[in-house]
Order: structure tokens, then sequence, then C-alpha cells
């Protein structure tokens, strides 16, 4: 599948108004969403050299090379994509005892040896937030998204992309023994819509109370979202335009599907300015 | 999850495989049983490896410091909801340990150790099961041959496309011919699956999660479970596995590969189990949200057995 | 790529002309404002403002009645050109895009074509022309505003004739570019909708697009002309590429 893109920024100024012109011109309310998305990243064991050519005749030459030409291929971030609701914040008010607590960050409480652990330490402390979330319900998406095509000749973003669903809870385990790491997590909060054939979303990046990076695996609670800090801290918003294309090698649908987002482009204009995004700013590779 | 057991009777490359023999067998070693085909089942496995291994030099003697690494993929038509993939374990953590920290036994996917309990992590086995929607099977295997190259490479795929089902006594039986499809055409054997449809204390597990699932309060779950131990839904495991050893035995079929108590077996069962004691303990319980897939895990157990018995080499 | 047939190169010939004549009668008005002392005569400047603006009103048509043409145009140098000496040349005939500097005219010009007061003059930086026409409107023109726009209004309204889902104009262009922004599909000829206005912007906008090349020289989209309106713009400090890339990988850099 591929998916063709258009991104603007939009400063926080603009964003309630921009809001109501999108839900002008798309007839249909704006759908508030809270995603979280964590960032995994493929790793290969230490130590794996190239092979040297001619060690060994158990593989056709042929062969040999294949295995180096993939051992060479690319690795890539993917993220693992869960949505949440807005209940399944922390409550404020419970918060406000917690902020006297210099770690918020569940994770970091011993283990508890009891095999009843879904509610892990619950009760010796009781300054940390809870809500009613479950991580052990918690669904989850593989959203693989490959580096845009470079030199394309339109004025488009489009990307190879797969979405695949996984199995609720704790995802990590799994996804190591896939071949990736995690890296870190962040939210995302905003608004989404439907234009025809085109996915609009108005979003921004939520940090949790915790320093970026610092995280070794997802959080198993979700702090209160008056805790969440902007990535961008004027609090500014990322208009994206987005369009799935089954067949990305069509380039008749391809053709049409650049020409619908030119279009939107087009209506709202004097509002936004849709661009493609900068190549580079969207590499998924692993370097 | 019923208790199965998976025999795998290899057969040479273009020879006739021992499926005829043993639907004979079964006849003659059953006299009393009317064996009535209840219908077909299918199965596919695409079998994965990682790329490293299959440099000539990591099997030179002195430069093998780990053991090849499988992802196996399997699809049966009798769990369709689903799909399965069973993973080795890395060789090493990445720099973050999944497991160290993790206060979640109830983790979906299968995470040997995971489990706060020391007889599972006794019982850890260096593959990793995971259950996932049926849709996903397909984009996930897509995804690691697009986007995994350098440490997975797709090896070969076999299916079973024509199985039968029979009902023998307790148990039901289901036979099928495995046929390799990738990289080239040829017969690679027989597999054979028996399932125990006895009196089961695992069944009465199953009732009380799926009626949890379906947002019922605890009263479902049935008081005598809690006193259920761990030590007892392995005991439970190695008594049928006793039972279809002897069934087996029966039929007498000379030069199979059984996966019976298979490493990492149960684990979802023992989750359950946590799971429903965890529900009882806590005033909150167990969140029902509503599934598609009422139980996204089922037949996990018997994907292990065949995915152990059909992780050919070459 | 097709040559160009005889027609075709006098309509780009006759597209230079005018567009020649027009820089010699811009050039001459320059001239004499620059050289004469004392000024030029008002009766002078004035012919000579007549002049430009029939050269403008030549040239518009001229682009205009052959936009199929010249919006088609790819320009390449053939082996024959001095690309060495003329290397400036080709690369204003290679420009896809307008250049910057003729691209703030261009908005500047469009801004003023929506203007309601033509006379509005744009002296400081085209972007901000928009917010300082909004700002120049004291209480006496938003007075004479108002006083203006209902009979304005009334008289357009007066010119047509109600009733329908579309106007004349949208149905002569086909009721099938329309984008009404509504779910329903509407019918032609049905009950009455006030959304002509909009539509027919609208319509607009989906024209110049087919068009592209021309897409910046006539638009319009005065619908969502916001940017304008706000007293404490807060312009975001993280540039967009910068939140893609830890969206993508978790990093800044």
């Amino acid at each position: 599948m591929h998916e063709l893109l258009l991104f603007a920024s939009v400063p926080i100024h603009q964003h309630a108004e921009l809001l109501q012109q999108l839900a002008g011109l798309t007839a249909m309310q704006p759908r508030h969403c809270y995603e979280r998305r964590l960032i995994f990243k493929a790793y290969r064991k230490p130590g794996v050299a190239n092979a040297r050519v001619g060690a060994s005749q158990d593989l056709q030459s042929g062969d040999l090379q294949r295995v180096n030409k993939m051992l060479n291929g690319g690795m890539f971030y993917t993220q693992v994509v869960g949505p949440i609701q807005s209940t399944d914040f922390a409550d404020p008010s419970v918060t406000a005892t917690a902020n006297a607590n210099p770690d918020p960050n569940p994770n970091a409480s011993p283990l508890d040896p009891d095999t009843d652990t879904k509610m892990d330490g619950m009760d010796s402390d009781s300054n940390i937030p809870r809500s009613a979330y479950d991580f052990d319900q918690q669904s989850w998406q593989l959203e693989f998204r490959d580096i845009p095509e470079a030199g394309t000749r339109s004025a488009v973003t489009s990307r190879v992309m797969a979405t695949a669903a996984l199995p609720r809870g704790d995802i990590v385990p799994s996804m190591n023994a896939w071949g990736y790491s995690f890296v870190t997590e962040y939210l995302v909060e905003g608004d989404m819509f439907i234009h025809n054939d085109i996915v609009i979303n108005l979003h921004r990046v939520l940090h949790y109370p915790t320093i970026p990076g610092e995280e070794t695996q997802p959080r198993h609670q979700i702090p209160a979202l008056q805790q969440m800090a902007p990535l961008e801290k004027s609090g500014s918003y990322v208009l994206q335009a987005s369009m799935t294309v089954h067949d990305g090698s069509n380039q008749e649908t391809m053709k049409t599907a650049s020409q619908h987002l030119f279009g939107l482009r087009e209506q709202l204009k004097s509002a936004v300015r849709l661009e493609m995004a900068d190549r580079l700013s969207l590499d998924t590779r692993v370097k | 999850m019923p208790i199965t057991g998976v025999y795998f009777i290899p057969a040479h490359p273009n020879a006739s495989t021992a499926l005829g023999n043993i639907t004979e067998r079964l006849r003659s070693s059953f006299p009393d049983e009317d064996l009535i085909q209840l219908g077909r089942w299918t199965l596919e496995q695409k079998l994965m490896r990682d790329t490293p291994g299959l440099l000539p030099a990591s099997s030179g003697p002195n430069q093998r410091p780990s053991k090849p690494r499988y992802m196996q993929f399997l699809s049966l038509s009798h769990y369709h909801n689903h799909g399965f993939i069973y993973t080795s374990e890395p060789a090493e953590q990445p720099f973050n340990i999944p497991n160290a920290s993790s206060p979640s036994p109830a983790a979906t996917p299968v995470a040997p150790g995971s489990a706060n309990d020391s007889t599972t992590t006794s019982n850890t086995s260096s593959m990793l099961m995971t259950t996932v929607p049926h849709s996903s099977y397909t984009t996930l295997f897509q995804h690691f041959t697009y986007a995994c190259q350098p440490f997975w490479c797709h090896r070969l795929t076999v299916v079973v496309q024509n199985g039968v089902f029979y009902d023998i006594g307790d148990f039901r039986v289901r036979l099928g011919d495995v046929r390799q499809t990738y990289p080239t055409n040829r017969v690679r054997g027989t597999v054979v699956e028996i399932e125990w449809r006895g009196p089961s204390v695992i069944d009465s597990l199953d009732g009380a999660v799926v009626s949890d699932v379906n947002g019922e309060t605890d009263s479902g779950v049935d008081v005598s479970l809690s006193v259920l131990e761990e030590s007892d839904v392995d005991a439970e495991f190695a008594a049928t596995a006793l039972l279809i050893r002897e069934f087996w035995g029966r039929v007498g079929v000379e030069g199979a590969r059984e996966a019976n108590l298979v490493p990492g077996i149960g684990s979802e069962v023992k989750e359950r189990l946590v799971k429903i004691k965890g529900a009882r303990n806590n005033r909150g319980g167990l969140s029902g949200s509503a599934e598609d897939n009422p139980d996204p895990q089922a037949g996990a157990d018997v994907a292990r057995q065949y995915m152990e018995v059909l992780r050919f080499n070459r | 790529m097709a040559t160009l047939t005889n027609d075709q190169i006098k309509v780009l010939e006759q597209s230079r002309q005018r567009l020649a004549q027009l820089t010699r009668s811009l050039g001459s008005l320059i001239a004499s404002l620059n050289q004469s002392d004392p000024l030029p005569p008002w009766s002078s400047l004035q012919s000579q403002a007549s002049i430009i603006s029939n050269n403008l009103i030549s040239v518009s048509e001229q682009l205009s009645d052959h936009r199929d043409l010249l919006s088609t145009l790819v320009a390449y140098p053939g082996p024959e050109y001095p690309g060495r000496t003329q290397a400036n040349t080709l690369e204003q005939l290679l420009r896809t895009k307008l250049d910057p500097r003729v691209e703030d005219w261009v908005e500047r010009g469009r801004i003023a074509g929506t203007e309601h007061q033509p006379t509005d003059t744009f002296a400081i930086a085209p972007s901000l022309a928009a917010s300082a026409a909004q700002k120049k409107l004291t209480e006496a023109d938003l007075a004479k505003l108002w006083e203006w726009a209902p009979i304005e209004a009334n008289e357009e309204a007066r010119r047509r004739n109600w009733g329908g889902n579309f106007t004349l104009e949208e149905r002569e262009a086909g009721i099938q570019n329309v984008v009404t922004g509504l779910r329903k599909q509407l019918e032609d000829d049905e009950e009455d909708e006030d959304e002509d206005d909009e539509d027919e912007e609208e319509e607009g906008e989906d024209e110049m697009e087919i068009v592209g090349v021309h897409r910046k020289s006539g638009g319009n989209g005065v619908e969502f002309d916001i940017a304008p309106h706000h007293a404490h713009p807060v312009q975001p400090v993280v540039p967009l590429s910068d939140i893609l890339r830890y969206m993508t990988t978790g990093r800044m850099a």
C-alpha cells in the first residue's frame, strides 16, 4: 500500500478557526483522538560481519550474494500505535498530590512478587495518579512507513506503508523477538476529519511528564492530560492530509490521488499552505 | 483450550506419504468406531530464519556462538480468527530488558518468563508465541520480508490443503499431507493432530474467561477455580499427554516425530488462571471490552506443537 | 514532443509584441518621471497611464485567449541555443515557478483584486497587505461600506433569476464541477439554496487547479482568508520538519 501526504504547520492562534473551517469543508464534526505512539527500532545482532566470499561451499555463490544483499538491506524504525480515550487519563485531582512525587512513572515501582500484579503497586504508592486505564487491554497496531520516495515529480509526499493489528497488552516481548527494540513513546492529540477519500488530521505531539528517552518500556499508566506538555512549546499543530492507495504501482490511481490532495490544497490555500514534507524528516531508516 | 498432540511422519520427496497407511491403521485399530470424515481442514506455515545465520562464516566450528533463530507463521482453518507467530527469543536482549520490570502477568502475547510465578519461568521456552488477528497475519509476514531483510529471511512455506478429520471416541483426529510450496514444490510428509475432547479442568477455565470477556461479572467464575493451581494445570497436561500417546501407540505407525509437551505449552491457560484469580482478588476485575474475536489466543498450544514438528532446516 | 505549428508560433510572437509594448510604455513613464524637471503635466501622465492600461488589457486578453496553449507549453533549450553566453536568459526560460518577487506582486494584485475598495494602496510587505487593508478601515470607511453594500447586494440579487440549486454560470460550466460541500446530492432546479456565492468561488478554484500554471494569477478563496484577524499571532518555534522527524524516530536531529 502507498500513502500520499501533504503537511502544514498550524500556529496555535489559528487552530480554533481552522478546526471550524475544516468542519465546514468536510461537513462533519471534528473527531477528537488520542493516540499512544511507541517508536521501535530494528536492531541487528552485534558482531555480524559480511560473509567472507568463498568461505564455504555450503552456499552457492548466488545464494551468498543474495544473503549478503539481504544483510545490507534497510532496517527501519516502526511505530506501534494504540488509541486511548479521554477517560484513560489519570484524574487531575489525584494528580495534584502526585506532583509531589518526583517520579510519576509507575513502571519504576518495584515488581510485586505476588501473582496478583495486575494492579501492581495500587496500595503501596497512593501518590501515583491512577485511572481506569488497563494496559493489558490496550489495543495496538503496527504502523510501518518507508522513507518517502525520492525524486518524484509531483509535489506530494509518497511512501510505502503497512498497517497490521497486534495483540492487546504488552507488545514489547513480541517486538523484541521480532527484531525491534523500544526507543521511546509519545502521545498524539488532535482531531480527525474525513474529506471524500482524504483523511485530515490536525494534531500535535505531547510529551509524558518525564524526560523523553528516559523510559525503557511503554508506560502502563497514563498520567493526567494536564501533565502532558506539547513537543512544540508554542503549542502549534500539524495539519496532515493523507490518502491511502492500495496499488502504488498504478500510476493512474496515484495521479488521481495526488490531484485530489492538490484540490484540497487549493481549497485550503488561503488558510494554510499544505506542502510535501522534507523527505529526510520522514526518514524511517535506521542508520 | 483443548489439549492436543501432533505427530509428523516424514516422507521422501516424490514418494507416497503415510496418509493412506495411517487411515487404514486408524480403521483397524478402532474397529468399534465408525470412521466418518467430519470435514476438512487446512494449514499453512511460513518459516523464516535469521539472515545472519545463513552465512557460511557463522556455520564454521569456531564462530558459532548462537543457535539459529526462527520465526514461524502458522495459520489453521480450525482457528481461523487469528494467525500464530512463533519466534525465537532474542539471543541477547536489546538495550532494554523487556521482562525485567514488567508488572503485567497478563500480557496478551505469551511472554514466557514475564509471568511472575517461578514455575512458569522454569518452563520457559526459547520461542515466543504471539497470536495476531488474521488480517494482520499476511501484512506482518510481508512486513518482515520487506523491511527486515538484514535479520529475517523467508526459507520455506508448507501447506496442508486437503486435511480431513474424524472423531474417534474421546479424540478428534486431524490428518493431512504436508506439501512444501516455497521455494520448490515437494512432498514433506503427513501430519496428525490428536485432540482430547474428553472432560478436562481446562475447559471449565475456558468457560470462565469467555463469560468474563463478554462483560459478565465475576459470578461466572466457578469458585472451585480459585483453588486450581498452576501445578494442577501441568498435571492435567501431563495426564492428557499420556492418553494421547497411548492413542497414538494403538495406531502404531513408526517413525513419527512427536510434539506433545512442547516447551511453553499451557502458558495461555496458566495466564488465564492468573487473570481469573486476579479478577477475583481485585475489586475491578477484567475490563470486559467487547472483542471481535472472543478468544484471541485459542489454539496457541496446538500451534506450538505444529510448529515444533514443521520446523524444517532445509 | 510535438513541434509548434505556425499558428502557435504566431500566438507566441503576438504575446511577445504586446509584452514588449507594455514594457516600452512602462519604461517611458518611468523615464519621464525620473528625468523631466519639473514633473510632466498631469495631462501627459494621464495619457501615458491610459496607454499602459490599454497595453495591460491587450496583454491580459492575449494571455487569456490563448491560455490553453500557453499553459501547456514547455520550454527547453535546443542544441543551437547559446547556453554558454545566455545562461541567465536560459534560467529564466526554464523556470517552472514564478520568481519569488513576481509571486509577491501576483499575491498583492490578487489581494487588491478581492478588496472592496480598489483605491486602497499596499505600500508595505505583501504578506501583511491584507492585514494592513483590514486595519486601514476607519470608522468613516466602515460606515461608507455599510451604506454601499446593501444597495449593491440588492442590485446584484435583482439581476438574478432566483430558484434552483445552481446558478446559470454553474450550469454552463457543468454542475458536476460544483463543490457544494454537502453530502446530499443536489438535483438541478430544485429548492432554493443560499450557497451560490460560495459555490462559484470554489468552482473557480477547481478550474484553476486543472490549469495549474495559472493558479497564482487570478485566484480568489476569500472564504478562508483568516490569517490577518489575529491580534497576537504566535508563530511555532520548532520547524515542521523537526516535528516530523521526532514523530518518525523519536529524536529531533
